[in-house]
């Protein structure tokens, strides 16, 4: 506790009046959000790159501990070590120690982290690197509920003309799932439409290079799209790179905002 | 670098805001970035579009035009598109149409060709949204948090610095949360704001409580938490200017913020003395979505303050706290908060909803109420008086008089040392110049208060007329007490017919030197009318008698000096110099017996007067 004082000299010019007394109106008491734990998921799929790290953030108020998955373009299982994130803080792991032995398998792969608990405060984001080319990847982790229509927007940009633009399309759902994968142009107009099928954990490239090799600074637009009701669109996850040396390299999924 | 994939269903607004573009020299790198701004209609119709780019209250705007559907364009910005010196630029795409745009920033470093990434947000402009984003910071890292204000009134929120402390020793240690607040922070429209954390950790920055970040720190998470106002959208950029890459962060992971609203008061119990005035400082507390409280002191004139007991301890102004009399007292500071949580009647049944705020959309519900915050005075009596009283035996005494000073404390203050200062009025006594000398104490000036706290000595006055001041001083509180020095009941001397008075300087207020009991005025009038009968036409010329105060008469430059004689005399109003320089000398005889007639017998001869006594 600490006190300041004045004497009673420094006050005399301060004697204005004091504010005026209103009516209580006491905080009602705001209804506690308490949801019971329950198992929440994270996901995204990362292409190959030298360097793979997650950088994981724990916002709540418990530690959590965290499980992981990576699911290679063939279906193969690996797991990750769990990750005990105290609250309020944030760790980075490196994948590519804990899958020092079969990297091969993994530098393009699906992950999926799993952890119990009752606020959803977990973030995650891959941190891909490939620092001979000075490439840098960002893909935020995000959970699957989070799709709640058919589609996916996003955009391409070719920097220059060698410039490399692919995508790994990922299903992390349990059931098999397909989409429509179309790359338009400049001006909205449909250049390659194309339907995809993805098996349980599926990951797999797409490989767009061919169609937007033109003129540098081009851009353009890519769009996923459920072919079922179903589907919802959810399990195919885009992400485009462009690996050359000295350029720009996109890929991408963003967490949803709210209204 | 990421190009976003989103949910068209996700964008809810009509604009989208980038906060934290890199542009021209900024301080996350050692070079100067241009910008490419990506942005497609995802709409089915065409829509205007137009874009800018603030800095505080700058705005520079860049291309606008009409984006067709599905159209993409690219927008090369140059590094100078707008002056910044805080170096927050913000960027804002308008659109007519909710949900139309995606938007992407590219900063492009023009030496390195380092990229750096700024996420473009699509978010209604009432959105409640909070944040916690990784930072890292190391010899070649550096984190900067960019919030921007996307709507059209002020906004505010509090960025909270978490990193964690290892204590102990190996892998038995453990990670305390550690946190670092670093205070309120208010956004006007479009504004963006910059937090530097290695800026904050590197120079020492104190917090609101004071904590400083550890040197050795070099991760964590940062925390901004929305407090009021409309939506605000965030990016966290990191960038290791050696390896030339950048990572960008913007975790939305707080939603429907602040949850409750506190208010506490620093001190809440305070044990004051009777005259202390307390300054009590206003802390507001905001409870995040996770539960999470932050306090941070905001300005007391945001609350109403008022007291319980206004005799005991008023609160005289915000926050200040006057204890005027012992006893006790609630000190109450109320405020009008806003709280919000979520809306468990929209989304009823719907997964999203009950797996979590973060899978859906669910509504966020606005609470307005009051809450206030209390402190405990317990005002006593202080171990020192409150008030130091001097008063004097005689209210008035004569020059080189004397006369009691009795000093009194309340409450009274036993055994204490005191101390008295002799002081006085200065200009009073009619002398027109400083300096005058002192009174004195016929006993020592110190000593120590008896057993009801008073002390009492002998006063002597000067030899001069005037206000004098005694100053009395216990435990550090000090009372003063001012008397006057002074002959009571003289008179100014007025005009005659029969003499003209004369002797007037500018070292005394005037009139100043004819003043007189009226036993001597009425004798100078009667020896001016004797001798005009004697001598017809015959004036008399009267020099000084005494001052209105009497006292020492002191005769300045250029003859003689300041409170000093040469008027031996002339200090009881009972003196007046008469001049032989008009008086022919064969007069004199018969002017020394109208003297004698008029009760002056005793008087002096001077060369050039004479010193007239009465009694």
């Amino acid at each position: 506790m600490r006190k300041r004082f004045a004497f009673p000299v420094a006050i005399l010019g301060l004697l204005i009046p004091a504010g005026v007394m209103l009516t209580m109106a006491p905080q009602p008491r705001v209804r506690a959000y308490d949801p019971p734990p329950v198992e929440r998921y994270l996901y995204a799929a990362y292409p190959f790159s030298d360097e793979a790290k997650l950088v994981l953030a724990n916002s709540t108020m418990r530690e959590v501990t965290i499980q992981g998955k990576l699911f290679s373009p063939s279906g193969k299982v690996a797991f990750l070590d769990d990750v005990i994130l105290p609250a309020h803080a944030q760790k980075t792991i490196d994948l590519d120690a804990q899958i020092a032995l079969e990297v091969p398998e993994f530098k393009s792969a699906g992950i999926e982290l799993e952890f119990h608990s009752a606020d959803p405060g977990i973030a995650g984001q891959l941190l891909l690197r490939n620092d001979s080319r000075q490439q840098a990847i960002d893909v935020p982790l995000k959970g699957g509920a989070a799709y709640l229509t058919s589609r996916l927007e996003g955009m391409w940009f070719l920097p220059a003309q060698d410039a490399q633009i692919g995508a790994i399309l990922y299903n992390w759902d349990e059931v098999e799932t397909t989409a429509t994968v179309a790359i338009t142009r400049q001006d909205g107009t449909v250049l390659r439409s194309r339907s995809v099928t993805l098996g349980p954990h599926q990951s797999r490239p797409f490989e767009v290079q061919d169609l937007i090799r033109n003129v540098p600074g081009a851009v353009g637009g890519i769009s996923t799209h459920g072919n079922t009701r179903h589907d919802h669109g959810r399990g195919i996850r885009p992400v485009c790179i462009a690996p050359h040396d000295n350029e720009y390299s996109l890929c991408g999924a963003r967490d949803s905002l709210w209204k | 670098m990421s190009i976003p994939f989103v949910e068209p269903g996700t964008l809810y607004g009509s604009n989208i805001y980038g906060a934290g573009v890199q542009l021209g020299n900024t301080a996350l790198a050692a070079e100067s970035f241009t910008g490419q701004l990506l942005v497609r209609n995802i709409s089915a119709q065409t829509i205007p579009v137009t874009t800018s780019l603030q800095c505080g209250e700058a705005r520079a705007a860049l291309a606008s035009g009409n984006l067709a559907p599905g159209e993409t364009r690219r927008l090369a910005v140059a590094a100078d598109a707008i002056t910044c010196e805080s170096g927050a630029v913000g960027i804002e795409v308008t659109s007519p149409v909710k949900g139309s745009l995606l938007g992407r920033w590219l900063s492009i470093g023009q030496s390195s060709g380092l990229v750096v990434e700024t996420a473009i947000h699509s978010v209604g402009a009432s959105a409640n949204l909070s944040g916690s984003d990784p930072w890292m910071i190391d010899e070649e890292t550096s984190s900067i948090l960019y919030v921007q204000n996307v709507g059209s009134a002020e906004a505010s929120f509090m960025p909270v610095i978490h990193y964690s402390q290892h204590e102990g020793h190996g892998t038995a240690g453990t990670h305390s949360d550690e946190r670092y607040v670093v205070g309120l922070k208010r956004l006007q429209p479009g504004e963006t704001v910059a937090i530097d954390i290695r800026a904050l950790r590197d120079n020492q920055t104190p917090d609101v409580a004071g904590r400083v970040l550890p040197a050795a720190i070099r991760s964590g998470q940062i925390h901004w938490l929305r407090r009021h106002g409309p939506a605000i959208v965030a990016n966290v950029l990191t960038v290791n200017s050696t390896k030339r890459i950048a990572s960008a962060f913007s975790f939305f992971c707080c939603y429907c913020s602040p949850r409750q609203v506190f208010l506490s008061l620093d001190p809440d119990n305070v044990e004051a003395y009777v005259g202390q005035t307390v300054v009590e400082d206003l802390w507001e507390t905001l409870v995040d979505c996770h539960g999470m409280p932050t306090s941070y002191p905001v300005p007391p004139q945001e609350a109403y303050w008022s007291t319980s007991n206004f005799i005991v301890a008023p609160v005289v102004a915000p926050g200040w706290v006057w204890c005027t009399f012992p006893g006790n007292a609630t000190i109450t500071a109320e405020k009008s908060v806003v709280w919000y949580d979520l809306d468990y009647t929209i989304g009823e049944g719907d997964p999203c909803y009950l797996d979590g705020w973060c899978y859906g959309a669910p509504a966020c519900q606005s609470f307005e109420g009051w809450t206030y915050a209390s402190a405990n005075f317990n005002v006593t009596w202080p171990p020192w008086p409150v008030f130091v009283n001097v008063t004097f035996g005689s209210q008035t005494v004569l020059p080189a008089g004397q006369t009691t000073v009795t000093v009194t404390t309340f409450p009274p203050a036993v055994g204490q040392a005191i101390t008295l200062t002799p002081g006085e009025v200065p200009l009073s006594g009619s002398h027109n110049h400083t300096n005058r000398p002192s009174n004195t104490f016929y006993a020592s000036p110190t000593g120590v208060t008896d057993a009801n706290g008073t002390f009492q000595t002998t006063f002597t006055a000067s030899n001069f007329a005037g206000a004098e001041t005694v100053t009395a001083t216990v435990q550090g509180v000090s009372g003063t007490g001012t008397l006057s020095v002074a002959v009571q009941g003289l008179v100014q001397l007025s005009p005659g017919t029969n003499y003209n008075l004369t002797g007037n300087t500018p070292w005394h207020i005037l009139p100043a030197n004819h003043y007189g009991t009226p036993t001597a005025n009425a004798a100078l009038v009667s020896i001016a009318n004797q001798y005009a009968a004697f001598y017809p036409g015959s004036i008399l010329l009267y020099n000084d008698q005494s001052l209105p105060l009497g006292g020492l008469f002191d005769i300045g430059p250029p003859d003689h000096t300041f409170w000093n004689p040469p008027h031996m005399e002339h200090r009881f109003g009972i003196n007046c110099d008469v001049s032989k320089g008009n008086v022919p000398q064969v007069r004199w005889q018969d002017l020394r017996d109208i003297f004698v007639q008029f009760g002056s017998g005793n008087y002096l001869e001077h060369d050039n007067h004479w010193h007239l006594r009465f009694q």
